[in-house]
């Protein structure tokens, strides 16, 4: 075989080549996917550039943001450059950084090297007009060893965003639509403060100084820190508070399962003044510091494992802000006047009044701090029972809280050791729910209840349990517990904080009361891609309370005319169902929100409950959660995907026909691909030892046999009666490589594959035989 | 996922020192050398060659293929083939398998429930379910015990040897201590010279490492000044043994240029090939237990392209090595077990990130165990149409280790010396461990 390319380019080349099968192993219809957004949110009243990393983003044509007074479009379509562009082009790069810093190198290789002819890709434009700066950061970009290859967010969009002076402050939903399809959501911020990207405030000591109040973007690559010069004056209280696990709080191939940040603020002597890796149980971190002289410090961000890559996305707000750290009580009972008290850094104790409706759900929140340009958000219960403030001394069995049953306790573990006791009288039979909200409602308090009766013996235990309608509390620390009475007479419960700490901070509430048998219904995914004609898949899941085992059945909400669900029945003790909705033929592309309820029969009380629309994430490999989104739409997508076109991967070759390919179910189609018999620019690789594989699973269709052309070869596509159906379009995608002679190199040594690259993607159709 | 294996195990120079302790009999009984071993046992195997399947192989793309689950569980891989055993079929990237299928056994019903890395290896290796204070020995660490230096073992070999990379997820010799970790090799026995840590350099010859020797004797003051020193004595003897193992028998015994062209070819010229190679030639040469640490098999994104490149691997040295283990006449007295942490998720991860992957498993998988007594051309338990659950006869861990130290003669239900004193089994009972299938009977 005759293999003209040293070892290190088949190295590179595998590397490269396994890229791109990775950016193509996939099968049937190309719903696009989003990984990141950079910068991850923008101000009011400005105009700015997004970076959206995914998958399958070919042909984005839109984008929704949800919510009021946010318009984007997609400007540009950046694909993965293939093996052979990035061979061309860090060749060249190479060529452009000697030219310029050494003449002698210059002419040197401008006689070994004729300058290769770049690929028309946004990133490889008016090269020659780079600085250093800006090429070596391409370079690093482009080639940094680090960087493993990553499908999932190897292709790009650019996007431009505008956000309206009068937006909504917040967090809102971010979505890329392809003729394919809507992707999923990533979180996208609506900001007050004034947005600083890494570009502006690089550059180490010689980098721009920050002034607060600012909110600085940045990414995080393999092994990086980025430091950010800001300047404060004597008397500051400053407030860092970066976001990054709230930006994308799951990801599923890394361990930890997100990018976890770590911040050191040093001082101008090189002093670290103040490190924070995360806030309470937040991942997140804060850092809060009094400025004791004017001066410019240095902020670092990192990942706690030097860890990197294009989705490890921050923002920092720095400035005075007002960021709450305790707040009592934790709620209020429904229809009265709740008010709480909250405090906290740049935030004296002020008064707020809290939203009770009684027609509003059982978890809700407020925003402080609004005026400052950076809010923090707070969490608070509603509850039906009636309410009562924990009264010390309770801190023993002797000398309990009585209270009456049910009831609300507003209370708080006050110091390291406090436990806080209630007594209340009970039945024999009688079933009652302890329960503590803390950790749910922002409270650092890892509770653990016991219950006791009168003679002290234990009757039930409960340090956590798990609430799968908090699918972004990764240890969800509240207790709770259902017992049924086990004699008449008197109980004690018990309230401590498992980890033995306390402090003002340390507030709960606890609910005691009846059993209420309840549900609640999460739908997944978040968006519904019906793509001609043919029905989306979804999954309810239906989260049981307080022992509600009973069926509930699920249907369309003010939906249009001709929408319809399949399945929709959960039956009795089962935890999810799978549905299909169904739209009626022949209805234009569009982007529609749609509703989705469950009602289910619970004593004599017909109970009615929205399905939630949620992601169902990965974290680290191995947990899942069930993370609510904003909104549930649905995406009607053409009948047809939309031919693309790929650049052959291995100069001259080409498809001898650009049309679809029709295969037969259970049957076979031929595909000639014009290949001359020494491949050009691959340093002599002769036809003869290439082989050809599929790169992707279209459902159903194989590569069922490669044969000699004419010009070429002929590709004999099939369809498999069992798996296909008739109608089935996408494309196929076919890898070439070949099997150079290797010595040694590890587990995967001797005779290895080296990927050449993808042909042009065939586009088939499954059709009646 | 790619996770870099931090080595933990023996480091060289304590390697060297223990098995030169153990060949020249000075090492210091201590309290767990001292405590009385388990009566000795009929045994109808000599060794176990352990192929780690270090990340978690795919029992349904091996195995325990389910072709008519379809192709949300197959993929691409929807073929089977015929085994030289009617009735057994397995994946189709394992044909050389398939024709040594007499030799071997599948259990298809392996399960302990756990989908970490961490405490599924552990469980696996130790048949025994972390928790507590007590971390518990290997089956590696357990052989070395009880059928190493404190048995009788005088070989420079050591008695428990990984091929090439420490395991590295958790201390094999557990309470055991540092005396029965694993001597790890390092190198590559498929490079042109394996450099084995300690044993053999890569670029540094017999003759340089001889002429090296005659320079530190002659700058070895020590020696010459104290000649009758007892320490000096003792330091010498070391020096002796360390050298022999090096330049003698022991050292040949990792060079594979001695061994026929066509037979490395047919292992396959890869490293696993070449360590399954490597494994046969230890086993020849007395060694009790030899892990191949085969990696590579996490494969959560990229699933069926990495198993069209390493099956094919897989298929060729495991084959050989039952061919070679048999042809050499020490298949009878060697026992091969075949096994990951657990399995892979059967249902294919289509979406991205992961654009057709398979995920941790440990709720079904499957193992394999050749020769040293057990029955070939058996499948034990069985399970459901898509590989998801046991149909039939759950094996857990601690059945598959107890019946492996029930064929070494090594009692399972004995105690296992410690150095706290504590009555602690060598391997748990079905209501210890949690659950039991109970021993594997039906492969004896």
């Amino acid at each position: 075989m005759a293999v003209a390319a040293p070892r290190s380019a088949f190295r590179r080349l595998a590397l490269l080549g396994s890229l791109l099968v990775l950016a193509s192993g996939r099968r049937g219809i190309a719903v696009p996917q989003i990984g990141y957004a950079y910068p991850a949110g923008g101000a009011r009243g400005t105009t700015f550039t997004v970076e959206v990393g995914g998958q399958s983003l070919r042909g984005a044509d839109g984008v929704r943001v949800s919510g009021k007074g946010v318009r984007a479009s997609v400007t540009e379509y950046v694909r993965a450059l293939d093996n052979e562009e990035l061979r061309d082009t860090e060749r060249f790069l190479r060529n452009l950084v000697a030219r310029r810093w050494c003449a002698r190198v210059m002419d040197e290789e401008a006689k070994s090297a004729a300058r290769p002819t770049l690929p028309d890709h946004p990133w490889l434009r008016d090269l020659d007009d780079m600085s250093p700066n800006e090429t070596n950061q391409l370079r690093t970009r482009l080639f940094d060893p680090r960087k493993q290859p990553n499908a999932q967010i190897a292709e790009q969009v650019v996007l431009e965003v505008t956000i309206d002076p009068d937006a909504p402050l917040g967090d809102r939903e971010l979505r890329v639509l392809t003729h394919d399809g809507l992707s999923n959501p990533l979180c996208f911020q609506v900001g007050a403060l004034p947005e600083i990207c890494e570009n502006d405030f690089a550059g180490g000591p010689a980098g721009r100084v920050v002034e607060p109040p600012a909110l600085l973007n940045g990414q995080i690559m393999p092994g990086e820190s980025d430091r950010i010069r800001l300047r404060a004056k004597k008397g500051q209280n400053l407030v860092i508070r970066l976001q990054a696990r709230r930006l994308i709080p799951y990801l599923a191939d890394a361990v930890p399962g997100w990018f976890q940040a770590v911040m050191s603020l040093r001082d101008s002597k090189g002093d670290e003044v103040a490190w924070n890796d995360d806030y309470r149980f937040d991942p997140d971190p804060a850092i809060f510091y009094k400025v004791p002289a004017d001066g410019v410090f240095e902020l670092e961000i990192r990942d706690a494992i030097y860890r990197g890559r294009d989705d490890f996305v921050y923002r920092i707000a720095f400035g005075e802000f007002a960021f709450p750290a305790e707040v009592f009580p934790l709620g209020a009972q429904a229809g009265t006047m709740g008010q709480i008290t909250v405090q906290g850094w740049n935030l004296p104790p002020r008064t707020l009044e809290l939203d009770t409706d009684p027609s509003g759900p059982p978890f809700r929140q407020m925003l402080v701090g609004m005026g400052r340009g950076f809010c923090s958000e707070i969490r608070y219960a509603v509850d039906a029972w009636p309410e009562v403030v924990e009264s010390e001394p309770n801190n023993t069995s002797s000398k309990p809280q009585r209270i009456a049953f049910p009831k609300t306790v507003n209370g708080r573990i006050e110091c390291p050791g406090d436990v806080d006791v209630f007594r209340f009288d009970g039945r024999a039979g009688q079933t009652i729910v302890a329960e503590t909200l803390a950790r749910r409602l922002n409270s650092p308090l890892d509770s653990a209840l016991r219950l006791v009766d009168e003679k002290g013996v234990e009757v039930a235990l409960n340090d956590d349990y798990k609430d799968p309608e908090m699918g972004l509390i990764t240890h969800q620390a509240d207790s709770r517990m259902q017992v049924d009475l086990p004699h008449d007479g008197t109980y004690l419960l018990h309230l401590s904080d498992t980890q033995r700490q306390g402090g003002s901070a340390y507030a709960y509430r606890l609910r005691l009361r009846p059993a209420q048998p309840d549900f609640a219904l999460r739908l997944v995914p978040s968006v519904l891609n019906v793509s001609g004609g043919r029905p989306a898949q979804l999954t309810v899941h239906v989260l049981r309370k307080d022992g509600f085992q009973g069926a509930v059945s699920l249907a369309l909400v003010d939906a249009p005319d001709g929408f319809t669900l399949s399945n929709t029945e959960i039956p009795t003790d089962q935890e999810k169902v799978e549905l299909k909705l169904t739209v009626p033929q022949g209805i234009p592309r569009q982007v529609l929100p749609l509703r989705v309820e469950g009602q289910a029969m619970i004593g004599d009380r017909q109970v009615r409950r929205p399905a939630v629309p949620a992601e169902d994430m990965m974290q680290a490999f191995l947990w899942r959660f069930l993370v609510p989104q904003q909104e549930l739409l649905v995406a009607v997508t053409g009948s047809r995907p939309v031919p693309t076109v790929w650049r052959p991967l291995v100069s001259g070759i080409g498809l001898a026909s650009t049309t679809s390919v029709r295969i037969p179910l259970g049957g076979t189609a031929q595909v000639r691909v014009r290949v001359p018999p020494v491949l050009p620019g691959s340093g002599g690789i002769k036809l003869a030892s290439v082989r050809f594989r599929l790169a992707n699973q279209p459902r159903g269709v194989t590569l069922h046999r490669t044969s000699k052309g004419s010009d070429g070869v002929v590709f004999t596509l099939k369809a498999d009666r069992n798996i296909a159906s008739q109608g089935d379009a996408a494309n196929v995608i076919i890898e070439a490589s070949t099997e150079p002679e290797t010595e040694g190199g590890g587990m995967g040594g001797g005779r290895s594959r080296v990927s050449l690259g993808v042909l042009s993607a065939i586009s088939f159709e499954v059709v009646q035989q | 996922m790619n996770e870099k294996q931090t080595e933990q195990a023996m480091p060289r120079r304590q390697a060297l020192k223990c098995m030169l302790s153990g060949a020249a009999g000075m090492a210091l009984a201590d309290r767990v050398a001292a405590q009385t071993p388990p009566a000795p046992r009929p045994a109808t195997a000599k060794a176990v060659i352990q192929i780690w399947m270090w990340g978690g192989p795919p029992h349904t793309d091996t195995f325990d293929p389910k072709p008519d689950a379809g192709y949300d569980y197959c993929g691409p891989f929807r073929q089977v083939i015929d085994t030289n055993v009617p009735g057994i079929q397995i994946g189709q990237y394992l044909p050389r398998l398939a024709q040594q299928a007499d030799k071997y056994s599948i259990i298809r019903s392996m399960t302990h429930g756990v989908n970490g890395h961490e405490t599924a290896a552990y469980i696996v290796q130790t048949g025994h379910r972390p928790g507590g204070r007590l971390v518990y020995p290997s089956l590696g660490a357990i052989v070395s015990k009880f059928r190493g230096y404190d048995a009788g073992y005088t070989s420079l070999v050591p008695p428990y040897i990984v091929l090439t990379r420490a395991q590295g997820r958790f201390d094999e010799a557990g309470f055991l201590g540092s005396r029965y970790k694993p001597f790890v090799t390092g190198g590559d026995p498929n490079a042109r010279r394996f450099a084995v840590e300690g044993v053999v350099s890569g670029n540094i010859s017999d003759e340089r490492q001889i002429s090296r020797r005659g320079l530190l004797n002659s700058l070895d003051s020590l020696k010459q000044a104290m000649p009758e020193d007892p320490v000096a004595k003792t330091l010498d003897t070391c020096e002796e043994k360390a050298y022999e193992m090096i330049l003698g028998d022991a050292g040949k015994l990792f060079d594979l240029s001695t061994e026929d062209n066509a037979l490395r070819q047919r292992y396959g010229r890869n490293t696993f090939g070449q360590s399954c190679l490597m494994a046969r030639r230890l086993v020849e040469a007395g060694v009790p237990f030899v892990t191949i640490n085969y990696g590579g098999w996490d494969t959560h994104k990229q699933h069926f392209e990495t198993m069209r490149r390493t099956l094919p691997q897989l298929d060729g040295g495991m084959a050989t090595l039952l061919e070679d283990l048999e042809s050499h006449g020490l298949l009878d007295s060697t026992i091969v077990w075949w096994s990951g942490e657990f399995g892979r998720s059967p249902k294919v991860a289509w979406s991205a990130p992961w654009n057709g992957g398979r995920h941790h498993f440990g709720q079904c998988f499957s193992a394999v165990l050749a020769g040293g007594g057990f029955k070939g051309g058996r499948v034990v338990g069985a399970s459901d149409a898509t590989g998801e659950h046991v149909a039939e006869r759950p094996v857990y861990p601690p059945d598959v280790l107890g019946s492996i130290c029930e064929r070494l003669g090594i009692d399972p239900d004995a105690s296992l010396p410690n150095a706290r004193g504590l009555d602690l089994k060598i391997m748990p009972s079905g209501e210890e461990f949690g659950e039991g299938g109970g021993r594997l009977k039906e492969l004896v």
